[in-house]
């Protein structure tokens, strides 16, 4: 417990020293990328200016004018810009997440089901592993538009393939001896999915959970890369077209900042479940998604 | 009895996976078939497969589009070069700064919060800063790729030097060996099935980030090849495009895969 | 009443080079009910798939296998098994562990606890019924393993060198635990083991396998409860000296004229 206080101390003042060293760098790089547009903005810009000028990305309403219609900057739009678009990026991230694991874990079991489909569905499920996913985009917007459909489907695609193939995998290495022992004692197959499959395969199927999670958060922030309306991605490729470098700082920190709460809020979910492993099976690697 | 294993010829792949490939393209087939995705949209695999042989050597549809005269391979090589450079960099960086934090907890402590960062984030967010920071050229799809190599290969390679049975180096020290021949003779070795785990990830991972860079601002390349496709609506050139990539993708990892068990054949294979 | 019988058991396993092996050969054998029979042979001769086969977990490639007359098909909890390696599962507490054949067959919870529970006590684990697995040592988790088939009251306990990897005391721990279990539910045991001491110790009977096939099979009529005395007689002795040759030991033999 206390090696994880020292370690949470330290990732901290890392990050401190990193924020330090941007400050740093943007008073030894005075660079601007467009003219009043600094390439590396301090802080005291990107919580002032930079922030009041997300006030940009507000559509109006609640009594608060778009600057579009001749409004004011002003704080609260910038916070309802924020607010809002957030709320696009993550209704399309977690339509898409819950889509994806639903149709996948399903889709999975079910062909784990006899020993002849899983064989059938392992080489294919090999080679979709290795599958450019992020290429599709394009083929996802000629099909359904830059809409929210499209770009949910995406996700829940991209996330969906990565699921049916980790189950796959996790029911196929599931020790032969337990589910031997379930049946000595007379357990059914049904019984044997409850008991033993589904939580022999836990261990297996979190790092599949945290790499579908990251594939989301990649996948939607690619699909709104390409011509979404709305959301932080496309505030981020808009202002990029504008080199507006600060707001594509403090967006990309927003974004950064619920993926790592969805990280959080998984691994404490998680940890339950979890409850009868030994140590080093339970901290899974959520490396891999792009 | 035992010993006639390797005279008799093995399949390398199971036949009933082949039908399940088979299965999956004609599902593909069906899917072409169907009305309300019409034949422009998802266009069927003997399409994508003329369109394929048709423009993979040389091509003046695609250098149309300023996408050179090369055709698909020549988009295909821009691709590959970026994704092969990438990853040969992240692997010295990762392995040797993996390595280091292994044994040295100061390093570790600093460097630890960082690569966990990078390796969490939705690395593609920094594409953008990587267009403004060096244009549309080639080295910002790198540098992207070698953020995301990096991270993982310098996890693996920490976790397989710290999972090192100290034992091994124990031994290599009794022998003799000298520093230099502990790293090289028991943690490169050592610690090689777990780094090429990674190696492997982060090529599987490499191919979609790459293609997905060069959509969005590229000299040439797979991706801009179906940026600029996708834009005419030629959604077989685009599925052209896109398969091509995805047999390099699996011939890049059977050829990775075959490595990883060529060179570490010392392991002890799980007998099921 | 359980009476279990082979005949002309073979089972046949394809190697993945494609080498085609014999594991058990024209196997027959009765053990009669509530009798204690001891499997012994070298590794690899086929004790465990002939167990495997009796448990019902794989079908016989020919011959037929019975119970009281009956041909068994597949596994059932009337024929309990203990693995060589742990098959506690690690995801369910002790007390679920022991109680999950109970629950396979519709057996109401409160009961079903309360059963586990009694045989949790009678193998001196009442302390970690809400124990995970991982807490436990390997000769506990034995000991829940033992409780498990002897909860779901089994006619024939069928039993896979389920001490091999214990120390030494805590092995001869277990087999007196054993044998308090089998005296007073008196299931017919078949129990492998490649440790003649272990089989003289605990069997009414033992049968020797070589290269799959039953190549020895005595009696063995020392009274039960057996001591560091018993067996030391000469019976008992003599006994011994066979099963070492079969295992082929005979330079640890003196008398190295005797039949086998
Ligand atoms: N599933 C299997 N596939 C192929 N060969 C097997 C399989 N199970 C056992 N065998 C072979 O059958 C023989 C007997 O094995 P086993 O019954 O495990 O021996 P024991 O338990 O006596 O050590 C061995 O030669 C082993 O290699
Ligand atoms: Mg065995």
């Amino acid at each position: 417990m206390k090696r994880t206080t020292a370690h949470r101390l330290t990732s901290f003042g890392v990050l401190v020293v990193l924020a330090a060293l941007w400050q740093l760098a943007s008073i030894l790089m005075p660079y601007e990328s467009v003219p009043g547009e600094p390439m590396i903005p301090g802080w005291q810009i990107l919580v002032t200016r930079t922030f009041l000028s997300l006030a940009d990305y507000w559509q109006g309403g609640l009594g608060v004018p778009s600057v579009a219609q001749g409004g004011p900057r002003t704080y609260a739009g910038a916070a309802l810009a924020v607010l809002s678009n957030s709320w696009d990026t993550s209704l399309r991230l977690f339509t898409g997440l819950t889509l994806g694991v639903a149709v996948g874990l399903v889709a999975g079991l079910a062909v784990s089901w006899s020993k002849w489909s899983r064989r059938i569905v392992a080489l294919p499920a090999q080679i979709i592993r290795t599958f450019p996913m992020l290429a599709l985009i394009p083929m996802f917007q000629l099909w359904f538009g830059a809409t929210f459909l499209g770009m949910a489907l995406f996700v829940a695609f991209a996330v969906g393939v990565i699921f049916f193939t980790g189950t796959v995998n996790a029911v196929g290495n599931v020790s032969d001896i337990h589910v031997d022992y379930a049946r000595t004692q007379g357990a059914s197959r049904i019984q044997i999915y409850r008991s033993v499959i589904l939580p022999a395969m836990f261990p297996e199927l979190r790092s599949s959970i945290l790499l579908s999670l990251g594939t989301a958060w990649t996948a939607v922030i690619a699909a709104e890369f390409l011509g979404a309306q709305t959301g932080l991605g496309q505030i981020i490729v808009f202002a990029q077209y504008f080199g507006y470098v600060g707001r594509m700082f403090l967006v990309a920190l927003f974004l950064l900042f619920y993926a790592a709460i969805t990280y959080a809020l998984f691994e404490r979910a998680s940890r339950r479940l979890t409850e009868w492993m030994p140590r080093e099976l339970a901290t899974p690697d959520r490396y891999g998604a792009p | 009895m035992a010993r006639t294993s390797l005279s008799v010829a093995r399949l390398p792949v199971d036949p009933l996976g082949i039908i399940g490939l088979l299965a999956l393209v004609a599902l593909w087939w069906g899917l072409s078939q169907f009305h309300f995705l019409s034949r422009l949209a998802l266009p069927p695999p003997a399409g994508v497969a003329a369109a394929i042989t048709q423009n993979f050597f040389s091509s003046s549809y695609l250098a149309n589009y300023h996408l050179g005269y090369g055709g698909l391979a020549g988009n295909l090589a821009y691709t590959i070069s970026n994704v092969v450079v990438a990853l040969a960099v992240s692997c010295v960086v990762g392995v040797a700064l993996g390595f280091a934090s292994a044994r040295v907890e100061l390093f570790r402590a600093f460097a630890d919060p960082i690569m966990l960062t990078a390796g969490t984030i939705p690395i593609l967010v920094t594409a953008p800063f990587f267009l403004i920071w060096f244009g549309t050229s080639r080295s910002a799809q790198i540098a992207l790729l070698i953020l995301f190599d990096v991270t993982i290969v310098y996890l693996f390679a920490q976790r397989a030097a710290a999972n090192l049975d100290p034992t091994y180096v124990a031994a290599g020290r009794t022998l003799g060996a000298g520093p230099m021949r502990i790293v090289s003779d028991v943690y490169l070795k050592g610690a090689l099935p777990e780094v090429f785990g990674g190696i492997r990830i982060a090529l599987a991972g490499a191919w979609g980030l790459e293609a997905f860079s060069e959509l969005l601002g590229a000299p040439k390349g797979v991706g801009r090849v179906i940026q600029a496709m996708a834009a005419e609506m030629d959604s077989q050139m685009v599925f052209a495009a896109i398969m091509t990539l995805a047999a390099v993708a699996v011939a890049f990892d059977v050829a990775i895969g075959g490595a990883f068990d060529f060179i570490t054949r010392w392991r002890r294979r799980a007998r099921l | 009443m359980a009476e279990v019988e082979l005949r002309n058991v073979g089972q046949f396993f394809r190697r993945s080079g494609g080498a085609l092996v014999e594991a058990v050969a024209d196997v027959s054998l009765v053990i009669r009910s509530h009798e204690f029979v001891c499997l012994i042979g070298p590794s690899g001769c086929g004790k465990t798939t002939l167990l495997q086969l009796v448990a019902g977990l794989t079908p016989a490639s020919q011959g037929q296998i019975s119970v009281d007359g009956a041909a068994i098909a597949g596994p059932s909890p009337e024929r309990g098994l203990v693995f060589q390696r742990d098959s506690v599962f690690p995801w369910m507490r002790t007390i679920d562990n022991v109680s999950y054949g109970l629950k396979c067959r519709g057996v109401e919870k409160t009961k079903r606890i309360e059963i586990a529970r009694q045989y949790l006590r009678q193998v001196g684990l009442g302390d970690v019924e809400r124990s995970w697995p991982r807490e436990l040592s390997g000769g506990m988790l034995k000991r829940v393993a033992v409780a498990t088939v002897f909860a779901n009251s089994p006619r024939v306990l069928l039993m896979d060198e389920p001490f091999a990897a214990l120390d030494y005391v805590t092995k001869l721990q277990l087999h007196q635990l054993l044998l308090t279990l089998w005296e007073q539910h008196r299931p017919t045991v078949l129990f492998v083991t490649h440790d003649v001491d272990e089989a003289m110790l605990l069997a009414d009977r033992i049968v020797v396998m070589k290269e799959g096939r039953v190549v020895d099979d005595r009696k063995i009529t020392l009274a039960r409860r057996r001591t560091v005395e018993s067996l030391a007689l000469p019976e008992a002795v003599a006994h011994k000296e066979v099963l070492l040759r079969h295992l082929g030991l005979g330079e640890l033999v003196q008398d190295r004229t005797a039949p086998l």
